[in-house]
């Protein structure tokens, strides 16, 4: 376990945006050239990470996690050396098998017996290895009478499952995955995980990018931050989940405008159990000006799962309000959602004019109560909402209603 | 398994490493071999007349070949009849130009692979020259076949060999210059099959090199593809060949490859972000 394994040291990376495109034609680049001879165009870069550094040692689970665009991809396909860092370096101690998407250089018309051994070559291993390996891979993937079937006829799940099962089944000593569990269904996302223990478990490090905090903080060993390209932090998943939440937990702070009647100023979301953690009451607060009276006002608001589809809406009305600031207050209640992560929208509605302000950016999450009842714990590990149970009853078998035991 | 794990060093290289990546492709061979099998198992898997159509080029432009230039025109070949002729000098000739045309859509063509895998990326251009060269071992054993039936076919073919080899060394010094060029700009993909149109016909496939005028003479005396074409097919009938033509092409295409490889090593290194 003390082995460093990855270490990443100073990485940045750097991408030239648009102001001029790139020449694709000879007659622009020679056309460039003639017109400045001696002057190479000046781009716009975009700092997609920034002097980023930290290690994982051999046998660690390490979550990325950040927000979309925050770097955490760039990181990985850099770690994956399918693009070169801009400066700084990063070296790793083994062979690395990255799966930066399921089922990668699949062919659909080749069979899933050929296609394995096509990713495991593109994986960097010999035909032996990857022959040694087919029997628990074919198991693991769950393809069985399929084997022998051209991919194209295969469902995505099914080559999900066949491409997970090739990376992770491989001699590699580094494996990175990035938002793999993405795909899938609940059950094989489990079997994923698991996977990713056992592997851990026999010494090889693993890399992991995830959206699913639960994840994060149920099987990695530690978690690294990501926000915009630099490394916020680096420590227990438990505290950069967190942090990550605290983040994500918007703050509007730029003003809207909607015509000449109202300016948004600021908007806030807080939850009652800590940053981005929700047990009974989530609190919004708007500010707003308004610049004429207004008769009437509502707020919509609407609770999203991480799929992304709606579980539970409200509309909160508000009088007459009179010209000049005002902060507009608005307690929901839980409605009884089971742990999970969950993403909230508001918009501040004038007649037929929306507002919106958190669009669906801010996240929150209700934990899994901490309790010491084993079937409980079960329950609460992605089986919905606790159902109240009234009353129970066991009766003698045969013997018609009535005959209470 | 390896008790002293390799170090991998990620850094940014302003210099190509060439010894390194040819280690690299060497280390991905297995790769290369999948590759090239995948491309040859998904074109015969599901056409059943996948030796025919292997065949049927050539076959067709020797046909036009012939009634153009054998019927109408009237070119003497000597004593091998002028079909056969022409098929000995096209069935190398179109190994060599599908084999650039196929690397040079390779790298476009494979940029899923190139944005989420890592791999030495010479393996693209060069798997891509399976095919073709399937294409071109079914022709010539069919034409090897037709030469023997004809009592045609010289006790010393297999010198054949050797001017085969430098076309492929010249495949694949063309072929990862083709890929390179395309990945870097559009306008290959138009100037290439242009290039390799106008190349046929300064070169000798479907006429004698001696028929040539004198003022034309320059035009097969630099053309490096010249004496390859024009070896394979004396090989074959036993007629000498032109070993100083051969050895200056040969030099030419291994210089040309270095150059290629140097080349297509700085595309490489910023491939998978302008793809």
């Amino acid at each position: 376990m003390s082995e460093i394994a990855v270490s990443v040291e100073g990485v940045c990376k750097e991408f030239l945006i648009g102001t001029t495109p790139r020449p694709t034609s000879l007659r622009d680049e020679i056309a460039g050239g003639l017109r400045n001879p001696f002057r190479r165009a000046v781009d716009k870069t975009f700092h997609a990470l920034r002097d980023v550094t930290f290690s994982v040692r051999q046998g660690e689970i390490v979550g990325i996690c950040g927000r979309n665009g925050a770097g955490k991809s760039t990181l990985l396909k850099i770690l994956s050396r399918v693009t070169e860092p801009t400066r700084g370096r990063a070296r790793l101690r083994g062979r690395v098998s990255s799966l930066l998407e399921v089922g990668t250089g699949f062919h659909g018309d080749l069979t899933g017996r050929e296609n394995i051994f096509l990713n495991g070559a593109l994986l960097g291993m010999r035909r032996q290895e990857v022959q040694a390996r087919l029997d628990e891979i074919v198991a693991f993937s769950d393809i069985g009478k399929f084997l022998d079937t051209p991919v194209r006829h295969y469902s995505s799940g099914m080559q999900a499952r066949l491409g997970f099962a090739v990376a992770a089944h491989l001699e590699q000593e580094i494996l990175i995955l990035d938002e793999v569990l993405a795909v899938g269904d609940a059950n094989f996302q489990r079997k994923c995980l698991e996977r990713v223990h056992t592997i851990a478990g026999g010494g090889k490090t693993i890399l992991m990018v995830s959206h699913n905090m639960q994840a994060i903080e149920r099987f990695c060993h530690r978690a690294v931050l990501l926000v915009e390209g630099q490394l916020r932090d680096d420590g227990l998943p438990r505290g950069i989940i967190d942090q990550y939440y605290a983040d994500a937990e918007a703050q509007v702070q730029t003003a809207y405008k909607e015509g000449d009647e109202i300016v948004v100023h600021g908007s806030r979301l807080t939850t009652d159990a800590g940053p981005g953690r929700l047990r009974g009451l989530i609190a919004v607060t708007i500010d707003l000006e308004c610049l004429r009276e207004q008769e009437h006002l509502h707020c919509g608001l609407g609770i999203y799962n991480s799929a992304g589809h709606v579980l539970a809406s409200a509309t909160a009305p508000f009088g007459p309000l009179p010209r000049g600031k005002h902060r507009l207050l608005i307690e929901l209640a839980n409605p009884g959602l089971p742990p999970g992560e969950y993403s909230l929208s508001v918009a501040v509605i004038r007649r037929d004019h929306w507002i919106k302000l958190f669009g669906r950016a801010a996240t929150f999450r209700i934990p899994a109560t901490v309790t010491d009842d084993p079937y409980m714990l079960r329950l609460q590990d992605g089986h919905g909402i606790a159902l109240e149970v009234r009353r129970t009853e066991t009766r003698a078998p045969d013997t018609s209603t009535g005959g209470v035991a | 398994m390896n008790t002293a794990p390799t170090e991998i060093v990620i850094e940014s290289r302003r210099r190509p490493r060439l010894l390194h990546e040819l280690g690299e492709v060497w280390r991905y061979r297995e790769l290369l071999r999948v590759l090239v099998r995948r491309d040859i198992t998904v074109r015969y898997k599901e056409t059943w007349l996948g030796v025919f159509w292997a065949v049927l080029q050539p076959v067709a432009l020797m046909t036009v070949f012939w009634f153009a230039l054998g019927r109408v025109l009237r070119v003497s070949t000597g004593e091998l009849p002028y079909p056969l002729f022409v098929l000995a000098g096209l069935l190398p000739w179109t190994f060599f130009s599908t084999a650039i045309s196929s690397s040079m859509g390779s790298l476009v063509g494979a940029s899923h692979l190139i944005q989420k895998v890592y791999f030495p990326r010479l393996i693209i251009p060069l798997s891509t020259l399976g095919v073709p060269f399937l294409d071109f071992a079914i022709g010539a054993a069919i034409l090897a076949a037709v030469f023997a039936w004809l009592k045609l076919l010289a006790p010393g073919a297999m010198l054949a060999l050797l001017p085969l080899l430098l076309i492929g060394l010249a495949a694949i010094a063309l072929g990862t210059l083709s890929a390179a060029l395309a990945a870097s700009y559009r306008d290959t993909r138009h100037m290439i099959p242009l290039v390799m149109q106008v190349w046929m016909f300064a070169t000798p496939v479907f006429y004698p090199a001696d028929i040539v005028v004198e003022s034309m003479r320059w035009a097969i005396d630099f053309n490096p593809m010249a004496p390859l074409i024009d070896s394979f097919r004396r090989a074959l009938v036993g007629a000498p060949l032109d070993w100083a033509g051969c050895g200056r092409s040969g030099f030419f295409f291994a210089a040309m490859l270095w150059c290629a490889t140097w080349f297509f090593m700085r595309v490489e290194r910023r491939l998978s972000d302008t793809l």
